[in-house]
């Protein structure tokens, strides 16, 4: 009887999933065929059953003449990200929450996802004013007579990666802490009610009552996050890179980008993309398997 | 609100649907989409007549809609080319228009490739293109349509025909901007008030170059606002190979007796050349920010007269440097602004500045979707004889914003209005070409001095060197750097191993010619310097250099 | 709240979040405030630099420029449109899967979850997507707006995460109340989803607004290009002069190249509209709403 009734329901809910399935076999799985060309030396109009090379593709990409350099690169920007690209828009949101006068809350909120529709030429363009050799952070450095010559800040590797999280940062922050604030929002209003009467202080509260409410949403991110861990930016290294940093930006898809790509060898950019999917997706299960085991909280 | 909900839901829905449905496919002509003039009406002119240019009106109109294979912005193209669009449909029954995307060209073309929707013409396919097109049996040979119908296209490149043959006699695209037009590219520069100021002093050396920016910049330490002036800056598009021309070396390779070529790094020159920068930045001389400046940051420094002089392009000085003050000082005097020079080193054969490639840029193709492809022959032969270049590349005639005059019989004269607004600097070009249309639709002809008079090219703007002072003594100072490099063409295709040594190559040098120029003492830069040169080996400099070598000598014995 | 009774330390942490939250605010309208100077600043005086705030030589040519072109506002339609099109359907299709994908006793649960999380990571790339479109029929159409962005795996675990939190026994009384599961998704799920909802909607809402690659590869034929494309445009001329070889072309088209002011003044108009968004959807995220009013 029991299973009876679980057979009709889950009848429905198969037959809604009917129409969301075969768009995603449509429109996600049947374009992967293109993923073969990773094991061919493919030239676009050919066949796309010739001309196989294995593993070549990938081969190359791990002798590359600077593959550490990109790799270390690529990992490097990317936890920095992580580190501290991730924490942010939390932190963010707590702090709007704890603030009583709407207005302000609002406007606040609204200013903060000004820089994300600002597009990175503009960002670079700026950074250039602010941090060039004789932008507004060395002049002012130099009036208070803590540095005699600019701080070469853009043309120096050293800075680099720095100056890039910063700008993920900016540009970030505000647009991610959304999801946050939505999550803070959904947390039942009788919960704090019921802290308070326990008698907890404004800080007991955010960690005892917001922070676990908000709790799955950070998990998935984080799960998600890591995942990423391999794409560490494109158009921002291009646009804030120069020949004297190049030892400092250069990462994965950029490199793919001007070695696989721009010369027409699109194999080479399917092969490494795949490598990193693969490694993408390992870092998610296993993530996933992990916070299931302490924490009871899995995204699958 | 749960009502509400479900019913705004649905609402929605419905509006999608009844979207969805209006806005099928209403167009399956995809990258060759016209904008200008959509549906042709047939042309009321009498075919077989022959007009004031000799060219025979077809009896049916001539379609020539082409995508052209480089990015540029669709609403500026299709304002450019309306009105001579229209003036080519009335006066030659020749219905052409041109399509540009700001797609990347190179992925638009693989698409195109791959899916089958492409026009019947496309423009600018470069040699790594056409081989791709060719082996798919995509594009036409054009030999035999050319003896037929192209007697002007064999006579106007004459011996130069052969060349862009392939092995098997077949032609597949007709070049575009081909053939020697003697203008500098690539020069030196000086800020020629500040040199009068000095008097003058002569310039014959890398040295005196030095000698003069360092006077000019300890004279004027700082620009009205106060910030420091430098002697030389440059934007991300330095071009190392026209920085290495005052040493002798051509296109950044050194050429012994028998034509053996061998690479910058491998030469005493290329050291020379980097040490003589890096001497700029050790005496503080050069911007800081040279190799970070984006060209809109470098414009501002330039134009804020902080920059004494300066090494890349013609034309850079005139964009960042006057054109702006005439814009923007009140009372501005023509002496401010940048003159073009040239000097050798010590011990150098001649300045290299200006490599120039007759070969042409790229080419036009016609696909097998052509329909009737000896009719775009015929035009195309049209373009190419002189008047048929003036023509397309000086726009429509004998109105108030034409550049030229035009009667019958190729009697023409330049337009004086327009020539005086030009030499006095206040031409409005983009109002103008609007007008006139000029170049728009460069399928063929030549960039190079036109054959019946050898002096006017298809650039509005370069055929007034003699008239305009400023022109006329860049002309003077860097007229013998400019040499044929058309012997030096290589052209690096997808399949070759050495395409991606090569631009590896490139990036090493970017990065390395940089980190010498900035080294903080002369041993660093040696340093680095040796360091680049080792790297560069290491991943196959000697390979480069025998391929373009080889290719050297190929070309040499095809060309002569 | 009585501050009286609030200790010091809460009155300190107050003052100094106020403060951090200040910096953040001029922090982040900085290039803001610096694109509306520049775009309402003469043209050639903006091409020697050193505008901060203030425009230095006030002038209103570029919103004038821009103003003339009446495909601005056929664009600006066509962005709307995709936004309303595209965000609603997607938010209604992924909801209704992050429903499903929550149902705890639906046996299909972790199989869609992975099918759809793995089209996060795999894609086919640039070529066969394409070849799809056109065989579909997609290209030069309304629809490749908003039919290939139906569902977003990512967007489908955002709001997954947060219906499963939600009561799974109102649910379950509905269902023995013979409600369907559609019904379910739209009187309870979406009401009682609100905030993530709106959260989602900003999300897609912003995607698809700033989005501009697809218009330019499906849309070739420019009949609906988006006001997005034509800022695109705009802020690529520089590099895509930069590909040229030919020192005379680059002369060309440097010289008909737009100035910095329009491109400031472009990008205002494009992002202005987008911005106005979130206000209205603020009310979502400020509380106020908790799960025993909606049972009621």
């Amino acid at each position: 009887m029991n299973y009876l009734r679980r057979f009709s329901r889950e009848r429905q809910i198969w037959l809604l999933s009917l129409p969301i399935i075969l768009w995603v076999l449509l429109f996600a799985y049947f374009p992967m065929y293109g993923l073969i060309i990773a094991f061919q030396n493919y030239i676009p109009g050919q066949t796309l059953f010739g001309n196989w090379v294995g593993f070549d593709n990938f081969i190359r990409f791990f002798q590359e003449p600077d593959f550490w350099m990109i790799m270390r690169n690529t990992i490097v920007i990317s936890l920095l990200n992580l580190c501290i690209g991730f924490p942010a828009p939390i932190i963010l949101a707590l702090l709007l929450n704890e603030v009583k006068n709407r207005a302000f809350k609002k406007t606040i909120q609204s200013l903060s996802y000004i820089p994300y529709f600002i597009s990175w030429v503009v960002v670079a363009s700026i950074l250039f004013t602010l941090l060039g050799s004789d932008g507004i952070i060395n002049d002012l450095l130099q009036r208070m007579g803590f540095i005699q010559e600019p701080i070469l800040f853009l043309g120096e590797g050293k800075y680099f990666w720095a100056i890039i999280t910063s700008g993920n940062l900016w540009k970030e922050i505000g647009f991610s802490s959304i999801i946050y604030l939505s999550a803070i929002a959904g947390i039942d209003r009788e919960q704090y009610e019921a802290g308070r009467v326990d008698g907890l202080g404004r800080f007991g509260l955010i960690w005892h009552i917001t922070l676990p409410g908000i709790r799955a949403t950070i998990v998935l991110l984080f799960i998600l996050a890591l995942g990423g861990i391999l794409n560490a930016g494109f158009e921002q290294q291009l646009l804030l890179g120069s020949p004297t940093t190049r030892d400092y930006h250069e990462v994965i898809d950029t490199y793919v980008y001007r070695f696989g790509v721009q010369l027409g060898n699109y194999s080479y950019g399917t092969a490494v993309g795949l490598m990193k999917s693969l490694i993408g997706l390992t870092l998610v299960v296993l993530a996933n398997r992990l916070s299931k085991r302490l924490m009871q909280t899995s995204i699958f | 609100m749960k009502r509400q909900t479900a019913t705004l839901m649905a609402i929605l829905l419905s509006a999608v649907l009844i979207l969805s449905a209006c806005s099928g496919k209403n167009t399956n002509n995809g990258g060759s989409a016209p904008q200008a003039g959509e549906e042709t009406p047939g042309n009321t002119v009498a075919a077989g007549t022959v007009n004031e240019f000799g060219w025979k009106l077809p009896a049916k109109t001539t379609k020539i809609h082409f995508y052209q294979a480089d990015q540029g912005n669709p609403d500026k193209i299709n304002k450019k080319q309306a009105a001579f669009h229209t003036y080519l449909l009335d006066k030659f029954n020749v219905d052409i228009t041109r399509s540009s995307l700001d797609v990347d060209p190179k992925e638009k073309l693989n698409l195109m490739l791959v899916s089958g929707d492409y026009p019947e013409v496309i423009a600018a396919m470069d040699d790594s293109a056409i081989s791709q097109w060719k082996a798919q049996g995509k594009i036409m040979d054009l030999a035999p349509l050319v003896d037929q119908y192209g007697p002007n296209i064999k006579k106007e490149l004459g011996a130069r025909y052969e060349s862009y043959l392939d092995e098997d006699g077949k032609l597949w695209g007709i070049p575009r901007g081909w053939g020697y037009l003697p203008i500098p590219d690539f020069t030196a520069h000086i800020r020629w008030d500040w040199y009068q100021e000095l008097g003058a002093p002569a310039i014959e050396t890398p040295e005196d170059y030095y000698n003069v920016l360092k006077q000019m910049v300890a004279k004027h330490p700082t620009n009205a606002n106060g910030e420091k002036t430098y002697a030389l800056s440059w934007n991300s598009d330095v071009n190392i190979n026209n920085a290495l021309g005052f040493w002798g070396l051509k296109d950044g390779y050194k050429e012994d007796a028998d034509h053996n070529l061998t690479h910058w790094l491998n030469t005493e020159e290329g050291k020379q050349a980097v040490l003589y920068y890096n001497r700029f930045f050790l005496d503080g001389m050069m911007d800081p920010d040279a190799f970070v400046n984006k060209f809109d940051d470098w414009r501002i420094k330039f134009s804020s007269e902080r920059i004494a002089g300066h090494i890349g392009p013609w034309w850079q000085s005139w964009n960042a440097g006057h054109e702006v003050w005439l814009k923007t000082d009140a009372d501005y005097k023509e002496d401010k602004r940048y003159v073009q020079i040239a000097f050798k080193a010590q011990g150098a054969e001649k300045a290299y500045l200006s490599p120039k490639d007759t070969h042409g840029w790229n080419y036009t193709v016609l696909t097998d979707k052509a329909q009737s492809p000896e009719e775009i022959i015929k035009f195309l032969d049209f373009m190419m004889t002189p008047v048929g270049t003036r023509l397309l590349g000086w726009g429509i005639p004998n109105i108030e914003d034409s550049y030229w005059n035009y009667e019958e019989d190729g009697k023409w004269s330049f337009n004086e209005t327009t020539k005086q607004a030009l030499l006095d600097g206040k031409l409005d070009f983009e109002k103008t070409e609007a007008a006139n249309g000029s170049n728009s639709f460069w399928l063929a002809y030549p960039q190079g001095l036109l054959s019946d008079d050898q002096k006017s090219t298809a650039w509005y703007d370069q055929n007034f060197i003699q008239d305009d002072k400023w022109k006329k003594l860049m002309h003077e100072n860097v007229g013998d750097t400019i040499y044929d490099s058309t012997e030096r063409r290589v052209s690096f295709m997808n399949d070759n191993p050495l395409t991606i040594k090569n631009q590896q190559i490139e990036e090493l040098i970017k990065t390395g010619f940089a980190k010498a120029v900035m080294s903080k003492t002369e041993a660093e830069a040696i340093k680095n310097f040796d360091e680049l040169r080792e790297k560069a080996i290491k991943i196959g400099l000697a390979d480069i250099e025998k391929y373009r070598t080889e290719q050297f000598k190929k070309n040499i014995a095809l060309l002569k | 709240m009585n501050t009286r009774t609030k200790p010091a330390s809460e009155r300190v942490f107050d003052v100094l979040n106020i403060t951090v939250l200040l910096l953040f605010g001029a922090m982040v309208a900085y290039p803001f405030l610096n694109l509306l100077a520049l775009s309402l600043n003469d043209g050639a005086d903006a091409a020697r630099g050193g505008i901060y705030i203030f425009p230095r030589k006030f002038s209103l040519d570029a919103y004038v420029l821009l103003s003339q072109n009446h495909k601005l506002l056929e664009g600006f339609g066509w962005s709307v449109l995709r936004v309303i099109v595209g965000t609603s359907t997607a938010l209604f299709v992924t909801g209704l899967l992050a429903y499903i994908v929550s149902i705890r006793h639906f046996s299909g649960r972790k199989f869609m979850r992975i099918l759809f999380l793995v089209t996060m990571y795999f894609n086919g790339g640039l070529i066969p997507v394409y070849l799809l479109m056109v065989k579909l029929g997609l290209t030069d159409s309304f629809n490749v707006y908003w039919i290939p962005t139906l569902i977003s795996a990512y967007f489908m675990l955002l709001m997954a995460s947060y219906i499963s939190e939600l009561p799974e026994a109102l649910f379950e009384s509905a269902r023995l109340d013979g409600a369907t599961e559609i019904t379910i998704y739209i009187r309870l799920v979406i009401p009682m989803s609100l905030p993530v909802f709106a959260a989602v909607f900003i999300y897609a809402a912003v995607g698809h607004w700033n989005s501009w690659f697809d218009v330019i590869l499906y849309n070739s034929s420019g009949h609906f290009d988006t006001l997005q494309v034509y800022l695109r445009r705009l802020l690529l001329e520089v590099e895509a002069s930069q590909q040229i070889m030919d020192q005379q072309l680059i002369y060309q088209k440097f010289n008909s190249l737009s100035p910095l002011t329009l491109r400031a003044a472009t990008t205002i108009l494009v992002t202005v509209p987008i911005l106005l968004v979130y206000p209205f959807l603020q009310k979502y995220f400020i509380g106020g709403l908790t799960i025993g009013s909606v049972k009621g």
